[in-house]
């Protein structure tokens, strides 16, 4: 009995723990986790040109390591700065001064944050990174 | 050996160690290995036999099906109380049990002894599919998948699931008299016998009420996406723009196959999309597509109500009819409202029977769907939250139960699988697995005969509320003899 118990335990654990990955039709699916800035809801480690162009360019080919700033250009934005200080209304990029590279932020959900990093993927946060400045993205009209 | 198994259970130890028995026993066949449900009682009754009061044979049986309950433990995603009260609601099931067994076995091993344990199980089974928060739970659940025991499974269509759940508790029954004295039960152990034989017997004749009727194509849409991508899509648009690209893309392949009914699962798409114009014409049929879509959907009324609902959409995206859930998984889905009335739902010159989720573990709700004219029955699920637990499995089990208890047809579609295709005799023809996207595709008959069950439903607990009937009398009149004694 002590050993049908142990191997039910075991088996469930294995069966219910949020850790499979999932082969969906798009794209590969992993797991949400607690980090360190918040819960990432939609983990994937991808680059954040690759977010971009995954997000806004459609139908315009990703380039293997392309810096960012590049990647914006080929998408067609016209980058607004804005002050620190300003509420965060549009999608954005959140760019730091000890970080290369900026974070993508989404928008809020309730109270929280949504911020893509590269290499992390979306996650919800409860306050934000501190920022040197923040890059407003504009002149393209919002398909995803 | 003999007298060691005649004798096991003389002791509160020795019960306490048959109940936990029983209790594994029932577990393995809940979720595992359905046909261990054949025997899974006879410990405790092994047990019951010996215990000298009603309190203990009440928590014997209590531990029974707690212990059983605990095995199904996909729904611990869902929350703790969840596993918890669904593990004491069938420890409650079984106390009913035990009780009854004390009360109406009398231990003389004869054809009313044998019959009692089979009906007192019956009856405790029932009892579940009562009352506004039942949730039914059965042996013929166990055994659906079972293909040495369809003989007797299709007799679900004259005597329900209740009646093919008699028969296992008949065979745990004789398995125990037979065990405990044989010699003073042979003859009612072998008349029970062949009374299973013999239905057995008339079952294979029932076959052949698989064929007829005209023949339609389904094509179901199976996601495969995990729970956690629902919820990122809450926050994310780029993550729900990715769960309609995976619905859009398999729609389309579907529309191209040229079925009559795409059927999505529960909750496909969790946006407006039946006033999302922008998105009926990405996901809807066109004017060029023949297939009519039954859409698994969020509904949103003018007073701000949401329902759960599997709506039919035309060719050219116009909505005929919608199906709102009815009966609506408590806790979880508290923030919907309940639909009122459960009906065949109209799909162009056809009528389907929708069932969403949970609604498929009952019973009366098939039932009452082809009294209304449903030519096919369609399961819309999302069982993604049981992960890769055997969850999936049993509840694709209750759908083949409930395709034999109607002899419909019955496609059932999960988001994150398991979807399968049903006959009327509950064999799985076309089955797409768990977390696979994908389409499941098949032919299908539809019916319009109906069967004894769904005319007249628990007919059979009429039968065994006699048993239970003599039973009762048959313990008054020995007391009565023993009081004038």
């Amino acid at each position: 009995m002590l050993c049908w118990t142990s191997w039910v335990l075991v088996r469930a654990i294995e069966e219910l723990r949020g850790g499979q990955v999932i082969q969906g039709l798009t794209r590969t699916y992993l797991p949400p986790y607690q980090h360190a800035l918040g819960w990432v809801i939609d983990p994937r480690t991808t680059s954040l040109s690759a977010e971009l162009i995954a997000r806004y360019g459609q139908g315009i080919r990703p380039i293997d390591d392309e810096p960012w700033q590049k990647t914006l250009r080929r998408i067609g934005f016209r980058l607004g700065q804005f002050k620190k200080g300003d509420p965060l209304v549009e999608p954005s990029l959140l760019v730091h001064q000890n970080r290369e590279i900026p974070d993508l932020w989404i928008g809020r959900f309730g109270l929280k944050y949504v911020l893509f990093r590269q290499s992390i993927g979306v996650l919800t946060i409860d306050e934000l990174p501190a920022y040197s400045s923040a890059i407003r993205l504009e002149g393209l009209e919002r398909s995803r | 050996m003999s007298s060691l198994v005649k004798e096991f259970g003389r002791t509160t130890r020795e019960r306490w160690a048959l109940a936990t028995l029983a209790g594994i026993f029932n577990g393995i066949g809940f979720v595992y290995f359905g046909p261990m449900s054949l025997i899974a009682n006879v410990p405790l009754l092994c047990a019951l036999r010996y215990s000298p009061s009603y309190f203990e044979s009440g928590l014997l049986a209590g531990w029974v099906g707690f212990l059983g309950g605990v095995h199904i433990y996909g729904i611990i995603n869902y929350g703790w109380f969840l596993l918890l009260g669904f593990s004491l609601y069938t420890a409650s099931q079984m106390v009913i049990y035990g009780l009854l067994f004390r009360w109406l076995w009398r231990g003389r091993g004869g054809l009313l002894d044998i019959l009692v344990v089979a009906a007192i199980w019956t009856v405790s089974e029932w009892i579940r599919t009562l009352g506004p928060v039942c949730m039914p739970a059965s042996y013929v659940g166990n055994i659906a998948d079972v293909s040495w025991l369809r003989p007797w499974l299709v007799l679900t269509a004259w005597i329900g699931g209740i009646g093919v759940s008699s028969f296992v508790a008949l065979v745990q029954s004789l398995t125990f008299h037979g065990l405990i004295s044989f010699r003073h039960s042979q003859k009612s152990i072998v008349f029970m016998t062949a009374f299973l034989l013999v239905f057995g017997a008339v079952g294979v004749t029932q076959f052949s009420a698989e064929s007829g009727g005209q023949t339609v194509k389904i094509a179901g849409v199976q996601a495969g996406l995990a729970n956690s991508q629902y919820h990122a899509a809450t926050a994310d648009p780029a993550a729900q723009d990715g769960i309609i690209r995976t619905f859009e893309t398999l729609t389309r392949r579907a529309y191209e196959g040229h079925p009559d009914f795409v059927i999505w699962p529960e909750t496909a798409i969790r946006g407006d999309v039946l006033r999302d114009t922008a998105l009926h014409s990405r996901l809807f049929p066109g004017n060029r597509d023949r297939s009519i879509l039954l859409a698994g959907l969020i509904e949103q009324d003018k007073q701000g109500k949401r329902f759960n609902v599997v709506a039919s959409v035309l060719p050219g995206g116009q909505v005929d009819d919608i199906y709102r859930k009815v009966r609506l998984v408590p806790g979880t889905e508290s923030h919907l409202t309940p639909g009122h009335s459960v009906r065949a739902m109209r799909a162009g010159s056809n009528y389907v029977g929708v069932m969403i989720c949970l609604e498929s573990v009952y019973p009366d709700m098939a039932r009452r769907l082809v009294a209304t004219g449903a030519e096919f029955l369609v399961i819309a699920s999302n069982d993604a939250g049981f992960g890769f637990s055997p969850i999936t499995r049993h509840m694709t089990n209750r759908a083949m139960v409930r395709a034999m208890e109607t002899r419909r047809w019955l496609i059932r579609v999960g988001q994150a699988g398991i979807s399968a295709v049903i006959s009327p005799n509950g064999v799985v023809t076309e089955r797409l697995g768990l977390f696979k996207p994908g389409l499941i595709e098949g032919q299908i008959q539809l019916r319009q005969n109906q069967t004894l069950f769904v005319r007249f439903g628990d007919w059979w607990m009429v039968l065994i509320f006699g048993i239970i009937g003599v039973g009762a009398w048959s313990v008054r009149s020995k007391s009565v003899v023993k009081s004038a004694v």
